[in-house]
Protein backbone atom coordinates (compact mmCIF):
# COMPACT_ATOMS: atom_id res chain seq x y z
CA UNK A 1 0.00 0.00 0.00
CA UNK A 2 1.34 3.79 -0.50
CA UNK A 3 2.18 5.58 1.85
CA UNK A 4 -0.10 8.77 1.73
CA UNK A 5 1.73 11.92 1.80
CA UNK A 6 1.02 14.88 4.45
CA UNK A 7 -0.72 17.38 1.77
CA UNK A 8 -1.71 21.29 3.08
CA UNK A 9 -3.84 24.07 1.25
CA UNK A 10 -1.25 26.59 0.45
CA UNK A 11 -3.22 29.53 -1.77
CA UNK A 12 -6.70 30.41 -1.36
CA UNK A 13 -8.31 33.28 -4.20
CA UNK A 14 -11.82 34.71 -4.70
CA UNK A 15 -13.57 36.83 -7.42
CA UNK A 16 -15.91 39.50 -5.35
CA UNK A 17 -19.44 38.16 -5.00
CA UNK A 18 -22.65 39.44 -6.69
CA UNK A 19 -25.77 39.37 -7.52
CA UNK A 20 -24.98 39.74 -11.17
CA UNK A 21 -21.81 39.66 -13.21
CA UNK A 22 -20.82 40.70 -16.72
CA UNK A 23 -18.32 38.65 -16.37
CA UNK A 24 -17.53 35.18 -18.04
CA UNK A 25 -17.23 31.99 -15.79
CA UNK A 26 -14.24 31.03 -17.59
CA UNK A 27 -13.24 35.03 -16.37
CA UNK A 28 -14.63 34.76 -13.27
CA UNK A 29 -12.41 31.38 -12.34
CA UNK A 30 -9.25 32.24 -14.39
CA UNK A 31 -9.03 35.61 -11.79
CA UNK A 32 -10.14 33.10 -8.41
CA UNK A 33 -7.14 30.85 -9.98
CA UNK A 34 -4.70 33.96 -10.13
CA UNK A 35 -5.27 35.13 -7.03
CA UNK A 36 -4.73 31.79 -5.33
CA UNK A 37 -1.62 30.69 -6.69
CA UNK A 38 -0.46 34.45 -6.11
CA UNK A 39 -1.56 33.62 -2.19
CA UNK A 40 0.61 31.10 -2.88
CA UNK A 41 3.97 32.60 -3.92
CA UNK A 42 3.33 29.52 -6.99
CA UNK A 43 2.94 30.58 -10.37
CA UNK A 44 0.76 28.80 -13.42
CA UNK A 45 3.17 27.30 -14.78
CA UNK A 46 3.84 25.06 -11.67
CA UNK A 47 0.11 23.72 -11.58
CA UNK A 48 -0.03 20.11 -12.77
CA UNK A 49 -3.53 18.72 -11.08
CA UNK A 50 -6.88 20.30 -11.59
CA UNK A 51 -9.90 18.84 -9.93
CA UNK A 52 -13.25 20.52 -10.14
CA UNK A 53 -16.80 19.76 -8.37
CA UNK A 54 -18.47 17.26 -10.74
CA UNK A 55 -22.09 18.43 -12.59
CA UNK A 56 -22.54 21.91 -12.51
CA UNK A 57 -19.11 22.73 -13.67
CA UNK A 58 -18.99 20.29 -16.35
CA UNK A 59 -22.28 21.62 -17.53
CA UNK A 60 -21.45 25.62 -17.59
CA UNK A 61 -17.99 25.54 -17.56
CA UNK A 62 -15.90 22.75 -19.71
CA UNK A 63 -12.51 21.73 -17.98
CA UNK A 64 -10.84 21.99 -21.23
CA UNK A 65 -11.96 25.96 -21.79
CA UNK A 66 -11.31 26.63 -17.71
CA UNK A 67 -7.80 25.44 -17.96
CA UNK A 68 -7.14 27.53 -21.27
CA UNK A 69 -8.65 30.63 -19.90
CA UNK A 70 -6.47 30.03 -16.24
CA UNK A 71 -3.38 29.68 -18.72
CA UNK A 72 -2.96 26.18 -16.93
CA UNK A 73 -2.03 22.35 -18.34
CA UNK A 74 -2.72 20.00 -15.86
CA UNK A 75 -2.10 16.48 -16.64
CA UNK A 76 -3.77 15.17 -14.28
CA UNK A 77 -7.57 16.56 -14.28
CA UNK A 78 -10.97 15.42 -12.64
CA UNK A 79 -14.00 16.67 -12.12
CA UNK A 80 -15.60 14.95 -8.54
CA UNK A 81 -18.54 14.63 -7.39
CA UNK A 82 -21.99 16.74 -7.01
CA UNK A 83 -22.05 19.57 -5.57
CA UNK A 84 -20.02 21.23 -2.35
CA UNK A 85 -19.29 17.41 -1.77
CA UNK A 86 -17.12 17.73 -4.94
CA UNK A 87 -14.77 20.83 -3.54
CA UNK A 88 -14.98 19.79 0.22
CA UNK A 89 -13.80 16.27 -0.92
CA UNK A 90 -11.27 16.90 -3.76
CA UNK A 91 -7.98 17.18 -0.87
CA UNK A 92 -8.85 13.20 -0.77
CA UNK A 93 -8.48 13.20 -4.78
CA UNK A 94 -5.77 15.57 -4.92
CA UNK A 95 -3.66 13.82 -1.74
CA UNK A 96 -4.19 10.48 -4.16
CA UNK A 97 -2.59 12.37 -7.65
CA UNK A 98 -0.04 13.46 -5.23
CA UNK A 99 0.30 10.18 -3.77
CA UNK A 100 1.16 8.32 -6.85
CA UNK A 101 3.29 11.04 -8.61
CA UNK A 102 0.78 12.25 -10.70
CA UNK A 103 0.44 15.54 -9.87
CA UNK A 104 2.25 17.99 -7.38
CA UNK A 105 0.24 21.41 -7.41
CA UNK A 106 -3.09 20.41 -7.65
CA UNK A 107 -5.89 23.89 -8.60
CA UNK A 108 -9.33 23.25 -7.11
CA UNK A 109 -11.67 25.69 -8.57
CA UNK A 110 -15.33 26.50 -8.58
CA UNK A 111 -17.67 28.98 -10.77
CA UNK A 112 -20.90 29.94 -10.41
CA UNK A 113 -23.30 31.85 -12.06
CA UNK A 114 -26.66 32.49 -10.82
CA UNK A 115 -28.58 34.95 -11.97
CA UNK A 116 -29.94 36.10 -15.55
CA UNK A 117 -26.73 36.95 -17.26
CA UNK A 118 -25.87 33.06 -16.67
CA UNK A 119 -28.27 30.53 -15.65
CA UNK A 120 -31.14 30.97 -13.07
CA UNK A 121 -30.71 29.33 -10.22
CA UNK A 122 -33.76 26.61 -10.28
CA UNK A 123 -32.89 26.11 -13.87
CA UNK A 124 -30.24 22.78 -13.25
CA UNK A 125 -33.45 21.05 -11.46
CA UNK A 126 -35.85 21.83 -14.53
CA UNK A 127 -33.28 20.21 -17.10
CA UNK A 128 -34.01 16.83 -15.30
CA UNK A 129 -36.90 15.45 -17.32
CA UNK A 130 -38.28 13.36 -14.86
CA UNK A 131 -38.60 16.46 -12.47
CA UNK A 132 -40.20 18.21 -15.25
CA UNK A 133 -42.78 15.77 -15.99
CA UNK A 134 -44.21 14.80 -12.32
CA UNK A 135 -42.62 17.22 -9.96
CA UNK A 136 -43.12 20.82 -11.85
CA UNK A 137 -46.63 20.81 -12.29
CA UNK A 138 -47.57 19.44 -9.13
CA UNK A 139 -45.59 22.62 -7.83
CA UNK A 140 -42.66 20.84 -6.31
CA UNK A 141 -39.93 23.05 -7.96
CA UNK A 142 -37.22 25.64 -6.52
CA UNK A 143 -34.54 24.14 -4.11
CA UNK A 144 -36.32 26.54 -1.48
CA UNK A 145 -39.29 23.83 -1.53
CA UNK A 146 -37.05 20.80 -1.19
CA UNK A 147 -35.86 21.89 1.59
CA UNK A 148 -38.58 23.83 3.53
CA UNK A 149 -40.11 19.90 3.71
CA UNK A 150 -37.33 18.71 5.18
CA UNK A 151 -37.91 21.71 8.04
CA UNK A 152 -41.61 21.08 8.15
CA UNK A 153 -40.78 17.24 8.65
CA UNK A 154 -37.95 17.78 11.54
CA UNK A 155 -40.58 20.57 12.89
CA UNK A 156 -43.45 17.31 13.10
CA UNK A 157 -40.41 15.11 15.19
CA UNK A 158 -39.05 17.75 16.78
CA UNK A 159 -40.93 20.92 16.93
CA UNK A 160 -40.31 24.06 15.05
CA UNK A 161 -41.58 27.40 16.06
CA UNK A 162 -41.59 30.66 13.79
CA UNK A 163 -38.14 32.03 15.16
CA UNK A 164 -36.73 28.40 15.33
CA UNK A 165 -34.81 29.19 12.59
CA UNK A 166 -34.26 32.95 12.54
CA UNK A 167 -30.98 32.56 14.47
CA UNK A 168 -29.09 30.80 11.68
CA UNK A 169 -29.82 33.27 9.45
CA UNK A 170 -29.01 36.32 12.14
CA UNK A 171 -25.51 34.88 12.96
CA UNK A 172 -24.70 34.21 9.47
CA UNK A 173 -25.64 37.91 8.63
CA UNK A 174 -23.63 38.91 11.86
CA UNK A 175 -20.66 36.66 10.86
CA UNK A 176 -20.84 38.37 7.02
CA UNK A 177 -20.73 42.02 8.25
CA UNK A 178 -16.84 41.04 10.03
CA UNK A 179 -16.22 39.60 6.60
CA UNK A 180 -14.15 41.57 3.53
CA UNK A 181 -16.44 40.82 0.10
CA UNK A 182 -19.47 39.82 1.44
CA UNK A 183 -22.51 40.00 -0.47
CA UNK A 184 -24.81 40.06 2.12
CA UNK A 185 -23.06 42.15 4.94
CA UNK A 186 -26.36 44.01 6.52
CA UNK A 187 -27.24 42.53 10.21
CA UNK A 188 -30.61 41.08 10.64
CA UNK A 189 -32.96 41.17 14.03
CA UNK A 190 -35.36 39.05 14.77
CA UNK A 191 -37.69 41.69 13.95
CA UNK A 192 -36.43 42.15 10.67
CA UNK A 193 -36.23 37.99 10.13
CA UNK A 194 -40.06 37.72 11.02
CA UNK A 195 -40.78 40.82 8.74
CA UNK A 196 -39.28 38.85 5.38
CA UNK A 197 -40.72 37.56 3.20
CA UNK A 198 -42.36 33.95 3.31
CA UNK A 199 -40.53 31.53 -0.05
CA UNK A 200 -41.70 28.31 1.17
CA UNK A 201 -43.31 27.50 4.87
CA UNK A 202 -41.30 27.71 6.81
CA UNK A 203 -38.11 29.01 5.15
CA UNK A 204 -38.20 32.68 4.66
CA UNK A 205 -35.84 35.01 2.22
CA UNK A 206 -33.15 34.79 5.32
CA UNK A 207 -33.86 31.66 5.65
CA UNK A 208 -32.64 30.63 2.11
CA UNK A 209 -29.16 31.28 0.24
CA UNK A 210 -28.23 34.12 -1.53
CA UNK A 211 -27.87 34.13 -5.42
CA UNK A 212 -24.46 34.65 -6.66
CA UNK A 213 -22.02 34.90 -9.61
CA UNK A 214 -18.39 34.30 -8.39
CA UNK A 215 -15.99 31.98 -7.96
CA UNK A 216 -12.71 30.67 -5.82
CA UNK A 217 -9.82 28.68 -5.79
CA UNK A 218 -7.37 27.14 -3.68
CA UNK A 219 -4.04 25.28 -4.08
CA UNK A 220 -3.22 22.01 -2.73
CA UNK A 221 0.61 20.52 -2.23
CA UNK A 222 2.49 18.23 -0.22
CA UNK A 223 2.79 19.75 3.56
CA UNK A 224 6.73 19.41 3.15
CA UNK A 225 7.01 21.79 -0.44
CA UNK A 226 4.66 23.86 1.83
CA UNK A 227 7.27 24.63 4.29
CA UNK A 228 9.14 26.24 1.71
CA UNK A 229 5.68 28.47 0.85
CA UNK A 230 4.77 32.19 1.78
CA UNK A 231 1.44 31.06 4.24
CA UNK A 232 1.11 29.31 7.01
CA UNK A 233 0.38 25.56 7.04
CA UNK A 234 -2.70 24.55 7.08
CA UNK A 235 -2.56 20.65 6.49
CA UNK A 236 -4.83 18.25 5.44
CA UNK A 237 -5.78 16.11 8.74
CA UNK A 238 -8.52 14.06 7.42
CA UNK A 239 -11.24 13.49 4.63
CA UNK A 240 -14.75 11.06 4.61
CA UNK A 241 -16.53 10.73 1.89
CA UNK A 242 -19.99 9.05 2.53
CA UNK A 243 -23.14 8.04 -0.41
CA UNK A 244 -26.12 8.12 0.38
CA UNK A 245 -28.71 5.33 -1.42
CA UNK A 246 -30.26 7.86 -4.09
CA UNK A 247 -29.59 9.63 -6.83
CA UNK A 248 -30.26 13.53 -7.77
CA UNK A 249 -34.03 12.55 -9.05
CA UNK A 250 -34.88 10.77 -5.98
CA UNK A 251 -32.70 12.41 -3.60
CA UNK A 252 -35.47 15.09 -2.40
CA UNK A 253 -38.59 13.54 -2.57
CA UNK A 254 -37.67 9.40 -2.27
CA UNK A 255 -35.35 8.92 0.41
CA UNK A 256 -36.43 7.27 3.66
CA UNK A 257 -34.80 9.45 5.88
CA UNK A 258 -35.10 12.99 5.33
CA UNK A 259 -33.48 14.04 8.43
CA UNK A 260 -30.29 12.64 7.79
CA UNK A 261 -27.33 13.60 5.06
CA UNK A 262 -24.15 11.62 4.65
CA UNK A 263 -22.39 13.82 7.39
CA UNK A 264 -22.92 11.01 9.42
CA UNK A 265 -20.78 8.80 7.49
CA UNK A 266 -18.59 10.97 5.83
CA UNK A 267 -17.69 12.53 9.72
CA UNK A 268 -16.69 9.42 10.82
CA UNK A 269 -14.57 8.84 8.22
CA UNK A 270 -12.59 11.75 8.53
CA UNK A 271 -12.32 12.53 12.59
CA UNK A 272 -11.02 8.61 12.19
CA UNK A 273 -8.21 9.75 9.56
CA UNK A 274 -7.60 12.64 11.13
CA UNK A 275 -7.09 10.48 15.04
CA UNK A 276 -9.36 13.41 16.10
CA UNK A 277 -12.94 13.84 17.68
CA UNK A 278 -15.47 15.91 17.92
CA UNK A 279 -14.36 17.50 21.04
CA UNK A 280 -10.92 18.64 19.01
CA UNK A 281 -12.45 21.01 16.85
CA UNK A 282 -12.42 24.88 17.43
CA UNK A 283 -14.72 25.90 14.61
CA UNK A 284 -17.21 24.48 11.89
CA UNK A 285 -17.69 25.19 8.24
CA UNK A 286 -21.40 23.32 7.34
CA UNK A 287 -22.85 24.02 3.87
CA UNK A 288 -25.71 26.28 4.49
CA UNK A 289 -28.04 26.34 1.22
CA UNK A 290 -31.07 27.27 3.52
CA UNK A 291 -31.01 27.38 7.63
CA UNK A 292 -32.28 24.03 8.06
CA UNK A 293 -29.17 22.37 6.38
CA UNK A 294 -26.85 23.45 8.68
CA UNK A 295 -28.44 22.15 11.63
CA UNK A 296 -29.04 18.84 10.27
CA UNK A 297 -25.34 18.14 9.68
CA UNK A 298 -24.46 19.07 12.89
CA UNK A 299 -26.41 16.13 14.70
CA UNK A 300 -25.55 14.37 12.01
CA UNK A 301 -21.95 15.21 12.91
CA UNK A 302 -22.35 14.63 16.31
CA UNK A 303 -22.00 18.41 17.70
CA UNK A 304 -25.53 18.16 18.62
CA UNK A 305 -28.17 15.64 19.32
CA UNK A 306 -30.68 14.59 17.55
CA UNK A 307 -33.93 17.55 17.43
CA UNK A 308 -31.36 20.07 19.86
CA UNK A 309 -29.68 21.60 16.80
CA UNK A 310 -32.15 24.29 16.82
CA UNK A 311 -32.16 25.24 20.60
CA UNK A 312 -28.43 25.32 20.90
CA UNK A 313 -28.09 27.41 17.91
CA UNK A 314 -30.77 29.76 19.10
CA UNK A 315 -28.65 30.07 22.74
CA UNK A 316 -25.82 31.15 20.44
CA UNK A 317 -23.23 28.25 21.29
CA UNK A 318 -22.37 27.88 17.02
CA UNK A 319 -22.21 31.91 17.13
CA UNK A 320 -18.81 33.71 17.19
CA UNK A 321 -19.00 34.21 20.68
CA UNK A 322 -20.03 30.43 21.07
CA UNK A 323 -18.27 27.51 22.33
CA UNK A 324 -18.06 26.29 18.21
CA UNK A 325 -18.00 28.54 15.98
CA UNK A 326 -20.14 28.29 12.62
CA UNK A 327 -19.84 29.62 9.09
CA UNK A 328 -17.89 32.13 10.74
CA UNK A 329 -17.89 34.22 6.95
CA UNK A 330 -21.74 34.20 6.67
CA UNK A 331 -21.57 31.08 4.35
CA UNK A 332 -24.35 30.69 1.15
CA UNK A 333 -27.10 32.68 3.73
CA UNK A 334 -24.76 35.95 3.87
CA UNK A 335 -21.24 36.01 2.36
CA UNK A 336 -22.17 34.34 -1.34
CA UNK A 337 -23.57 31.36 -3.07
CA UNK A 338 -20.11 29.32 -4.35
CA UNK A 339 -21.08 25.49 -3.15
CA UNK A 340 -18.83 24.56 -0.54
CA UNK A 341 -15.16 26.03 -1.82
CA UNK A 342 -16.24 28.92 0.49
CA UNK A 343 -16.15 27.29 3.53
CA UNK A 344 -12.91 25.85 2.79
CA UNK A 345 -11.01 28.70 2.37
CA UNK A 346 -12.77 30.29 4.83
CA UNK A 347 -11.49 27.64 7.30
CA UNK A 348 -8.07 27.79 5.57
CA UNK A 349 -8.25 31.55 6.47
CA UNK A 350 -8.97 30.76 10.03
CA UNK A 351 -6.27 28.54 10.95
CA UNK A 352 -3.53 31.17 9.26
CA UNK A 353 -4.87 33.46 11.98
CA UNK A 354 -6.10 35.77 9.17
CA UNK A 355 -9.43 36.79 9.77
CA UNK A 356 -9.55 39.91 11.89
CA UNK A 357 -12.66 41.05 13.74
CA UNK A 358 -13.87 37.44 13.33
CA UNK A 359 -11.03 35.66 14.03
CA UNK A 360 -11.87 32.59 16.17
CA UNK A 361 -9.12 32.73 19.03
CA UNK A 362 -6.39 30.11 19.12
CA UNK A 363 -7.90 27.76 16.17
CA UNK A 364 -6.35 24.78 15.19
CA UNK A 365 -8.65 22.28 13.96
CA UNK A 366 -11.27 23.60 11.79
CA UNK A 367 -14.50 20.79 10.11
CA UNK A 368 -15.96 21.67 7.14
CA UNK A 369 -19.30 19.79 5.80
CA UNK A 370 -20.40 19.58 2.12
CA UNK A 371 -23.88 18.46 1.26
CA UNK A 372 -23.97 17.02 -2.21
CA UNK A 373 -26.51 14.85 -3.74
CA UNK A 374 -25.74 12.21 -3.00
CA UNK A 375 -22.50 12.19 -1.64
CA UNK A 376 -21.70 14.26 1.93
CA UNK A 377 -17.98 15.36 1.75
CA UNK A 378 -16.11 16.18 5.45
CA UNK A 379 -13.15 17.94 5.70
CA UNK A 380 -10.88 18.09 8.60
CA UNK A 381 -7.96 20.96 8.46
CA UNK A 382 -5.20 21.57 11.10
CA UNK A 383 -3.04 24.64 11.11
CA UNK A 384 0.01 25.32 13.73
CA UNK A 385 2.30 22.74 11.71
CA UNK B 1 -68.89 28.00 -0.11
CA UNK B 2 -66.84 25.43 -2.72
CA UNK B 3 -63.71 27.38 -3.61
CA UNK B 4 -62.54 27.42 -6.84
CA UNK B 5 -59.66 24.59 -6.88
CA UNK B 6 -58.08 25.68 -10.11
CA UNK B 7 -56.76 28.64 -8.01
CA UNK B 8 -55.39 26.62 -5.70
CA UNK B 9 -52.89 24.71 -7.92
CA UNK B 10 -49.90 25.66 -10.09
CA UNK B 11 -50.35 25.84 -13.65
CA UNK B 12 -47.60 24.11 -15.53
CA UNK B 13 -48.03 21.55 -18.17
CA UNK B 14 -46.25 18.45 -17.92
CA UNK B 15 -43.85 18.82 -21.00
CA UNK B 16 -45.01 16.16 -23.27
CA UNK B 17 -48.85 16.68 -22.70
CA UNK B 18 -50.58 13.54 -22.48
CA UNK B 19 -47.65 11.07 -23.09
CA UNK B 20 -47.15 9.89 -19.89
CA UNK B 21 -50.09 7.34 -18.46
CA UNK B 22 -49.69 9.36 -15.31
CA UNK B 23 -51.20 12.23 -16.93
CA UNK B 24 -53.64 10.28 -19.34
CA UNK B 25 -55.16 9.14 -16.19
CA UNK B 26 -55.63 11.74 -14.50
CA UNK B 27 -57.38 13.22 -16.97
CA UNK B 28 -59.83 10.46 -16.32
CA UNK B 29 -59.75 11.33 -12.72
CA UNK B 30 -57.96 7.80 -12.03
CA UNK B 31 -54.68 7.92 -10.06
CA UNK B 32 -51.71 5.49 -11.45
CA UNK B 33 -48.27 4.65 -10.56
CA UNK B 34 -45.84 2.32 -12.17
CA UNK B 35 -44.71 -1.04 -10.71
CA UNK B 36 -42.20 -3.63 -12.04
CA UNK B 37 -43.61 -6.82 -13.88
CA UNK B 38 -40.24 -8.33 -12.67
CA UNK B 39 -39.88 -7.60 -9.07
CA UNK B 40 -42.92 -6.15 -8.16
CA UNK B 41 -40.99 -2.96 -6.80
CA UNK B 42 -42.68 0.67 -7.14
CA UNK B 43 -40.90 2.36 -10.11
CA UNK B 44 -41.07 5.65 -9.16
CA UNK B 45 -39.50 7.47 -10.81
CA UNK B 46 -39.68 6.00 -13.64
CA UNK B 47 -36.29 5.16 -15.16
CA UNK B 48 -35.53 2.92 -18.16
CA UNK B 49 -34.52 -0.11 -15.73
CA UNK B 50 -35.95 -0.74 -12.30
CA UNK B 51 -33.46 0.65 -9.52
CA UNK B 52 -34.66 -2.19 -7.40
CA UNK B 53 -33.69 -4.99 -9.57
CA UNK B 54 -32.76 -4.42 -13.33
CA UNK B 55 -35.67 -5.14 -14.96
CA UNK B 56 -36.05 -3.29 -18.82
CA UNK B 57 -39.05 -4.95 -18.70
CA UNK B 58 -42.40 -2.48 -19.56
CA UNK B 59 -43.58 -1.52 -16.76
CA UNK B 60 -47.18 -2.23 -15.25
CA UNK B 61 -49.47 0.98 -14.08
CA UNK B 62 -51.21 -0.18 -11.24
CA UNK B 63 -54.36 1.88 -10.15
CA UNK B 64 -55.12 2.83 -6.97
CA UNK B 65 -57.34 3.98 -4.39
CA UNK B 66 -56.22 7.12 -4.11
CA UNK B 67 -55.87 7.23 -0.08
CA UNK B 68 -52.23 8.32 1.27
CA UNK B 69 -51.17 9.47 4.30
CA UNK B 70 -48.41 12.99 4.23
CA UNK B 71 -44.89 12.98 4.60
CA UNK B 72 -44.33 16.29 4.67
CA UNK B 73 -45.39 19.65 2.78
CA UNK B 74 -44.78 23.06 2.44
CA UNK B 75 -46.62 26.29 1.36
CA UNK B 76 -45.34 27.62 -1.47
CA UNK B 77 -45.64 31.46 -0.54
CA UNK B 78 -43.52 32.41 -4.04
CA UNK B 79 -44.09 30.33 -6.54
CA UNK B 80 -41.37 29.65 -9.04
CA UNK B 81 -43.68 27.71 -11.72
CA UNK B 82 -46.66 29.43 -13.14
CA UNK B 83 -49.74 29.70 -10.59
CA UNK B 84 -52.82 32.07 -9.54
CA UNK B 85 -51.34 32.55 -5.98
CA UNK B 86 -49.71 30.48 -3.17
CA UNK B 87 -50.37 27.16 -2.70
CA UNK B 88 -49.96 23.75 -0.55
CA UNK B 89 -47.64 21.05 -1.56
CA UNK B 90 -46.64 18.14 -0.39
CA UNK B 91 -45.41 14.21 -0.47
CA UNK B 92 -47.70 11.72 0.01
CA UNK B 93 -47.40 8.00 0.65
CA UNK B 94 -50.42 6.10 -1.21
CA UNK B 95 -51.85 3.18 -0.38
CA UNK B 96 -50.98 0.41 -2.55
CA UNK B 97 -47.70 1.73 -3.34
CA UNK B 98 -44.92 0.75 -0.86
CA UNK B 99 -41.61 2.91 -0.97
CA UNK B 100 -43.27 5.56 -3.66
CA UNK B 101 -43.63 8.67 -2.48
CA UNK B 102 -46.03 11.30 -4.89
CA UNK B 103 -45.89 14.65 -5.13
CA UNK B 104 -48.65 16.85 -4.91
CA UNK B 105 -51.13 19.60 -4.72
CA UNK B 106 -52.94 20.18 -0.90
CA UNK B 107 -55.89 21.56 -0.81
CA UNK B 108 -59.00 22.12 1.94
CA UNK B 109 -59.19 24.18 4.55
CA UNK B 110 -57.53 23.15 7.03
CA UNK B 111 -53.45 23.54 7.69
CA UNK B 112 -52.12 20.50 6.55
CA UNK B 113 -50.91 18.03 8.69
CA UNK B 114 -48.26 15.22 8.57
CA UNK B 115 -49.32 11.94 9.08
CA UNK B 116 -52.77 12.55 8.00
CA UNK B 117 -55.01 10.22 6.02
CA UNK B 118 -55.91 11.97 2.68
CA UNK B 119 -57.76 10.84 -0.14
CA UNK B 120 -57.45 12.26 -3.95
CA UNK B 121 -59.52 14.41 -5.91
CA UNK B 122 -58.93 16.08 -9.64
CA UNK B 123 -59.04 19.55 -10.68
CA UNK B 124 -59.19 20.15 -14.35
CA UNK B 125 -57.50 22.55 -16.20
CA UNK B 126 -57.66 23.54 -19.85
CA UNK B 127 -54.16 21.80 -20.76
CA UNK B 128 -54.70 18.93 -18.48
CA UNK B 129 -55.31 18.00 -15.10
CA UNK B 130 -53.77 17.50 -11.58
CA UNK B 131 -54.23 14.43 -8.39
CA UNK B 132 -54.62 16.90 -5.45
CA UNK B 133 -55.13 15.71 -1.68
CA UNK B 134 -57.55 16.60 0.60
CA UNK B 135 -57.77 15.76 4.37
CA UNK B 136 -60.01 12.55 5.18
CA UNK B 137 -63.24 14.21 7.52
CA UNK B 138 -63.14 11.39 9.60
CA UNK B 139 -59.61 12.00 11.28
CA UNK B 140 -59.97 16.09 11.00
Amino acid sequence: MTTMPTVAIVGVGTTDYLREQSAALSFLAARAVQAALADAGLHADDVDGLVTEGAVMPKYLPEDLLAAACGIRPRFSAQWMVGAAGTVGAPRLAQLAIAAGDASVVVVVQALGGSGSHHDPYSYHAEDPIKATYEMPMGWYGQASYFASMAMRYGHEYGLHPEALAHVSIQSRHHASLTPGAQRPETLDLDGYLASRMISEPLRAPDCALISEGATAYVITSAERARDLRQPLVTVAGVGIERTPANQTTWFTQREDHLTTGAAGSGAQAFAAAGLTPADVDLIELYDCFSITPLLQLEDLGFAGRGEAVERTAAGQFSLTGELPMNTHGGLLAYGFCLGIGHVTEAVRQLRGHRGAAQVQDAEVALVGGLGVPHHATLILTGGG
Amino acid sequence: MHMDLTQAVPHQPPPDGPASPFWLAAREERLTLPRCTDCGAMRWYLFPNCLACGSDSPEIWVGLSGEATLFTWTRVARPFVPAPGPFHVGLLECVGAKGARLVAPLVGEQSPRIGARMQVEFVHLETHSIPVFRQERSNS
